[in-house]
C-alpha cells in the first residue's frame, strides 16, 4: 500500500501540477506566429464534402440562404452565431478547431493573419467573382483578397426619431446639446464612442495620437451628461418605444427598426464617419474547404447576395445585387462615401484607448 | 465467499475520504486550480499586442492597481457590493424569521423563495428592463391612474442597478438566516420570556446573536457574487459606470489584455479574501459571545 498524502503535501502536490500545466498552456499560447509565405490552395478537384460549419454574426444573413444551399448542394449546414468580433477572436486564438466559414471584420482579419489563422482562398473556383464591386476589393486588411470575400458593409451614423426631433441632427455635435438630455444614446463600445468624437474634431477615427484621444475623451465625458446611456442592440426597441430618441448606431440596426417604426431616421454626421467590411473567411483548421468554397461562390450570386443585404438591412459589397434588392439600404450619397473612414486595427495603440475609455466611464 | 470479500473490499474503498473526494476533486483540479494555476502564471507577463502574453516576467498588471483610476473603480464596487449586502440583510432577515416561525405555510414560502431561480438570470434582468424603462409597466401604469404625469426615471440609474443585484441575490441570504432560525428552539425563548425579557430584548440578546452564523454566510454568500456580476451595470445601469467586474470582462474582450485581466481578477480575489478573514473573526467572536451571554 502507498502512504497516503497529508493534507498539506496534497494542497502542495497539486497547486505545482497547476502551475507547471498552466506554464506550459501560457507558453504554447505566446505571441503572433510569423506569417508563412502562404501555399496556393487548390480545391477545384473532387467532390464536395457532405457538411458546413459556418460561424457568423447574429442576424447577419438571409432569410433561405443556407437552406437555399443545402438543398441545391446536398451539403448538410451547421449554422453557428457570435455578437463580437472579440468573441470570435478569444475562440480561435483559444485554438477552436471545427469552423469552415467565419466572418471577421477588417481589422479582425489583420489579428487571424497576424496570428496565421486563415487560409489562403482559391479564387479559380469562385466563377461568380466578379459581381463585386471594386470598391471593396483590395482594402489594407488583405490587400490582394487572397484571404477574405466581402460580405457585408455598414456604417455608423446618428438614427433619430424625426417625429420627436427638429431639425434633423446632422454633426456628432448633437450629444453635446442638453436640448435631447436624456433621450440619446451611444453603443458601448470604445471603437464607436471615442471614434466619433475624433471625427468630430476633424481626426482620424483610428488616430492613436495622445493629444487628439485627450480632446475627444473631453468631449465624450461631457456628451455622457447628456446620454441616457451607453448601450448597443437592445436600443432598437427603445427607439421604435420612443424611450430614445437619438442614438448613434449601425445603418443595418436602424434599417431593422425602421420596418416597425417608419418614422426612425438616419444621418450621417458632416463631419463624416467610420465604417467597416466585414468578410467571409476560412480558418486554417477547417474540415470542409471544398463545401466552404462552393458556399463562397454561392453567396456571390447576386441574387443571393441581395437576399442577405434585404434582410440584415446592411449594404451589399455585390455590384450585381444592388438593383435586385427589395429594401433599399440606407446607402450612402457619393460625397457622404467620400466621409467615410474604414476602421483599423489599433495595434499597439489599444492600451491608450482603453485607458481612455475606462477614464471615460469613471469621469 | 470470494465475492463477499470482494465486495467487502469495494465498500471500504468507495467509503474512504479520499474515495469520496475524488470526483469533485479532479473536477477542481481540472476547472478551477489548473485556469487559476494558467491566470497566475498571465498575470505575471507581458501583455501580447493582439491578445494573449509574451514570453517575461513583470509586476506591471499588479503596479498598475495603485493608480487612483482603477482604485477608483475598486473602491465603488466594494461600496455597492456592501450596499446590495446591506438591503439585502435588512429585507432578507425578517422574511427568513418569518418563514422560520410560519407552520402551514412553510414549504410554499421557502418554495416562492428559490422559485426565481427557475427562470435565467439574463431572461429577468431583461424583463426588469421592461418593467423599469419609461414606456415600461410601472410608468405607464401610474400615468394611467393619474399619480404621475411624467415617466420616472428609473431604468439607467444606480437605483435600477442596486434593485438588479438586491433582487438577483435576495434568496442568498434569505436562506442561510432562515436555517439559523430554524434550528432555533422555541424553549430558548420561553425561558427567555419566564424569566421576563420583554420581546425586544429577546430579540436583541437572544434571536439575533443565535442566527449569527445564518448572517454571516448570507452576507458573505451575496457580498462575494456582487462584487465580481458585471450584467446588472452593463443592461440597468447603461453601462455609464464600470465596476471592477466590467474592467475584467474588456480587458479579456475589446482592451485584448488578458494579463491585466488576470491580475484584476486576483486583486479582487485578495480584496474578498482579506474581507471574508476580517468578518469571519469579528463574527466568531460575537456568536461566541452570545452563547455565553445565552448561557
Amino acid at each position: 500500500m502507498t502512504k497516503g498524502w497529508t493534507r498539506r503535501e496534497f494542497i502542495g502536490q497539486g497547486l505545482t501540477a497547476g502551475m507547471s500545466l498552466g506554464m506550459g498552456a501560457a507558453l504554447t499560447a505566446c505571441g503572433p506566429r510569423r506569417t508563412r509565405e502562404p501555399e496556393e490552395q487548390m480545391v477545384g478537384v473532387g467532390a464536395l464534402e457532405d457538411e458546413l460549419t459556418i460561424y457568423n454574426w447574429s442576424d447577419y444573413i438571409g432569410a433561405t440562404t443556407v437552406s437555399d444551399f443545402e438543398n441545391e448542394f446536398g451539403v448538410r449546414v451547421i449554422y453557428d452565431t457570435y455578437e463580437s468580433n472579440e468573441d470570435l477572436l478569444a475562440k480561435l486564438q483559444a485554438g477552436a478547431r471545427g469552423y469552415d466559414l467565419i466572418c471577421p471584420t477588417g481589422y479582425a482579419v489583420d489579428v487571424l493573419r497576424a496570428f496565421d489563422l486563415l487560409a489562403p482562398i482559391d479564387r479559380s473556383v469562385l466563377t461568380n467573382w466578379g459581381n463585386l464591386s471594386p470598391e471593396f476589393l483590395g482594402r489594407s486588411f488583405d490587400p490582394e483578397n487572397r484571404y477574405t470575400v466581402p460580405w457585408l458593409w455598414g456604417l455608423t451614423g446618428i438614427a433619430y426619431r424625426a417625429d420627436l426631433v427638429d431639425p434633423a441632427p446632422d454633426s456628432w455635435g448633437v450629444f453635446l446639446d442638453e436640448t435631447y438630455r436624456g433621450k440619446m444614446t451611444q453603443p458601448d463600445d470604445m471603437r464607436d464612442v471615442i471614434g466619433c468624437w475624433l471625427k468630430y474634431r476633424g481626426y482620424s477615427g483610428n488616430s492613436t495620437d495622445p493629444g487628439q484621444l485627450a480632446q475627444a475623451k473631453a468631449d465624450a465625458i461631457r456628451a455622457k451628461q447628456n446620454l441616457k446611456s451607453f448601450v448597443s442592440a437592445p436600443v432598437k426597441d427603445q427607439l421604435i418605444a420612443g424611450d430614445v430618441w437619438i442614438a448613434q448606431l449601425w445603418n443595418g440596426d436602424t434599417a431593422q427598426a425602421r420596418t416597425e417604426e417608419p418614422d426612425v431616421s438616419f444621418e450621417i454626421p458632416r463631419e463624416g464617419s467610420m465604417m467597416y467590411l466585414d468578410s467571409m473567411a476560412i480558418p486554417r483548421s477547417a474540415r470542409h474547404p471544398k463545401a466552404a468554397h462552393a458556399f463562397l461562390n454561392f453567396i456571390l450570386r447576386p441574387e443571393v447576395a441581395a437576399g442577405i443585404s434585404d434582410r440584415s438591412g446592411y449594404g451589399s459589397p455585390n455590384a450585381g445585387a444592388i438593383p435586385l434588392q427589395t429594401r433599399v439600404a440606407l446607402t450612402p450619397t457619393p460625397e457622404e462615401f467620400a466621409r467615410l473612414e474604414y476602421q483599423e486595427d489599433l495595434a499597439e495603440g489599444t492600451a491608450l484607448w482603453d485607458r481612455i475609455w475606462t477614464e471615460i466611464k469613471v469621469g | 465467499m470470494k465475492d463477499v470479500r470482494k465486495q467487502r473490499l469495494l465498500a471500504r474503498i468507495v467509503s474512504k475520504p479520499t474515495t469520496l473526494l475524488a470526483p469533485a476533486g479532479f473536477w477542481l483540479l481540472l476547472f478551477f486550480i489548473i485556469p487559476l494555476g494558467v491566470m497566475v502564471v498571465y498575470s505575471f507577463m507581458p501583455r501580447g499586442i493582439y491578445g494573449g502574453v509574451e514570453p517575461g516576467f513583470t509586476l506591471e498588471h499588479y503596479l498598475r492597481f495603485l493608480d487612483p483610476l482603477y482604485l477608483t473603480i475598486l473602491l465603488r464596487t466594494v461600496l455597492m457590493a456592501a450596499g446590495c449586502t446591506a438591503v439585502c440583510l435588512l429585507l432578507g432577515y425578517p422574511v427568513a424569521f418569518a418563514i422560520s416561525r410560519a407552520r402551514r405555510w412553510k414549504h410554499i414560502l421557502l418554495l416562492l423563495v428559490i422559485m426565481p431561480f427557475w427562470t435565467s438570470f439574463l431572461v429577468r434582468t431583461f424583463a426588469m428592463i421592461f418593467l423599469m424603462r419609461d414606456t415600461g409597466l410601472i410608468n405607464t401604469t401610474l400615468m394611467r391612474i393619474g399619480v404621475i404625469t411624467e415617466p420616472i426615471v428609473m431604468l439607467y440609474t444606480p437605483f435600477a442597478v442596486m434593485v438588479g443585484l438586491v433582487y438577483t441575490f435576495l434568496p442568498f441570504m434569505i436562506l442561510p438566516i432562515y436555517a439559523s432560525l430554524e434550528r432555533l428552539p422555541n424553549s430558548i425563548l420561553e425561558a427567555a420570556e419566564v424569566l421576563g425579557a420583554k420581546p425586544a430584548a429577546r430579540f436583541r440578546r437572544i434571536i439575533l446573536p443565535l442566527s449569527g452564523p445564518g448572517v454571516v454566510a448570507g452576507s458573505l454568500l451575496v457580498f462575494v457574487p456582487a462584487l465580481g456580476s458585471f450584467i446588472p451595470s452593463d443592461l440597468l445601469g447603461g453601462a455609464k459606470q464600470m465596476l471592477i467586474g466590467n474592467l475584467v470582462q474588456n480587458q479579456f474582450g475589446a482592451a485584448r489584455n488578458w494579463p491585466f485581466g488576470s491580475a484584476a481578477s486576483f486583486v479582487v480575489m485578495g480584496v474578498v479574501l482579506i474581507g471574508v478573514l476580517v468578518y469571519l473573526r469579528s463574527g466568531r467572536g460575537e456568536v461566541t459571545t452570545a452563547l455565553q451571554d445565552a448561557g
